[in-house]
């Protein structure tokens, strides 16, 4: 039996948005469903490891209120790859450069499928040096055990970050 | 013989939660299921602490709202910032599993243009708990909560700390009857089907199954050996 996905046989949507601004868009569909879209809808999350360890950015997350420690992210610009987005954002919070030639795709994931529109590229990647820049206090090198602990007791709640991790140890990838 | 009591703890992050520890009725004696949740990490430091900085940049408050989901925009550093406050913001994912496969869902999600296997999944209501919306959830889609050992909880998820305030409980719930049939109360039984755990794990690591709150759940379930 499969679990995969079937796509909607279903009329076109055709109504204005109700509410954007430069982060988010959302329309109705035509059955009455509110669909929020952040950014582009695309974007990626780079598990970026060196040396048994693994990139980790703490930022703060005015939705929950709170810093938290988190694999970087981002969301893709027009016409950008997973891989292009994981590089731009690593560099952007790190200083880090990434290999893109040694990125492993970890699949996709839906954040929130009931209100999301936006569909998330995990990607594993090395690193072509190893400097990390900015603020220190915010960007740490973290053991792969003990994120993997982290992401399997809750101390680490992000979906971005325990779907990224967890599959790349079911995976054996890390 | 054993069974399950819930035990009101301060999970890591210093929130009130409620942990399912098991009772061994022979010897009187009560262990927890999965020690280290109430447990701080003696080397890990990668919990949340709340934002305490001056932000001095106001916000804009609610622009947008209807009867589900508001948009707040909240004060930051970065000026008037975007949140999405979706009902209460709380809710709950549950794993079902009876001998051996996994109770799944299929759901029409409009924001996807999909119908998408998941697993129960519900909101909280205000001031509500998040194991008493994974009992909601179990009561409504196997009709059989006379049946159910008890919850264990497999943690929290966050689906998009960019954006949603949303915070959701995963729980795991095993049902030991071999009497209990998918209870579908609008009579849409091929919606609901049990799956094999083996199948749904893989399923959720290759990337067949996207949804976040159930892929973090059985993927816990499995590295924590319980599925």
């Amino acid at each position: 039996m499969s679990l995969e996905t079937e796509v909607f046989k279903s009329e076109e949507t055709g109504v204005d948005p109700v509410f954007a601004n430069d982060f988010v868009s959302m329309e109705y569909s035509n059955d009455g469903s509110l669909l929020i879209t952040v950014g582009t809808g695309l974007g990626a999350v780079a598990l970026v490891r060196r040396s048994g360890k693994i990139l980790m950015i703490r930022t703060p997350r005015y939705a929950t209120g709170s810093f938290e420690w988190e694999l970087p992210r981002g969301g893709s610009l027009e016409d950008e790859s997973a891989v292009e987005t994981a590089a731009r954002c690593v560099e952007g919070w790190t200083g880090v450069t990434v290999d893109e030639s040694s990125v492993i795709h970890l699949g996709v994931m839906n954040p929130d499928p009931e209100l999301l529109t936006n569909e998330v590229s995990l990607l594993l990647l090395d690193t072509l040096n190893s400097t990390v820049r900015t603020n220190h206090e915010n960007v740490k090198w973290v053991g792969i055990e003990e994120l993997v602990a982290a992401c399997l007791n809750g101390e680490i709640e992000d979906s971005f970050t325990c779907m990224a991790v967890l599959r790349a140890r079911l995976n054996a990838m890390i | 013989m054993s069974h399950l009591i819930p035990t009101p703890i301060v999970d890591v992050n210093g929130k009130q939660t409620t942990v399912y520890k098991k009772m061994d009725t022979a010897s009187g004696t009560a262990s927890d299921l999965i020690p280290h949740l109430g447990v701080k990490p003696a080397v890990s430091d990668l919990r949340a602490t709340p934002i305490q900085e001056d932000n001095s940049n106001e916000g804009t408050g609610v622009v947008f709202a209807n009867r589900y989901l508001k948009i707040d925009m909240v004060p930051s550093r970065f000026g008037a910032f975007t949140t999405i406050k979706n009902g209460s913001g709380g809710g709950a994912a549950v794993l079902v599993l009876r001998e051996g496969k996994v109770l799944m869902v299929r759901q029409p999600r409009y924001a996807l243009g999909e119908n998408t296997w998941e697993l129960p999944r519900g909101g909280s209501k205000e001031g509500e708990d998040y194991s008493a919306a994974a009992l909601r959830e179990l009561k409504e889609e196997t009709g059989e909560e006379g049946n159910i050992e008890g919850l264990v909880s497999l943690g929290n998820i966050q689906p998009d700390t960019g954006i949603l305030n949303t915070e959701a409980g995963l729980f795991m719930s095993t049902i030991n009857t071999n009497s209990g049939e998918a209870y579908d109360v609008e009579g849409e039984i091929d919606n609901l089907r049990w799956v094999d755990a083996d199948e749904l794990v893989d399923a959720c690591i290759d990337g067949t199954i996207k949804d976040s709150f159930t892929c973090v759940a059985v993927m816990r379930a499995r590295l924590k050996g319980l599925i």
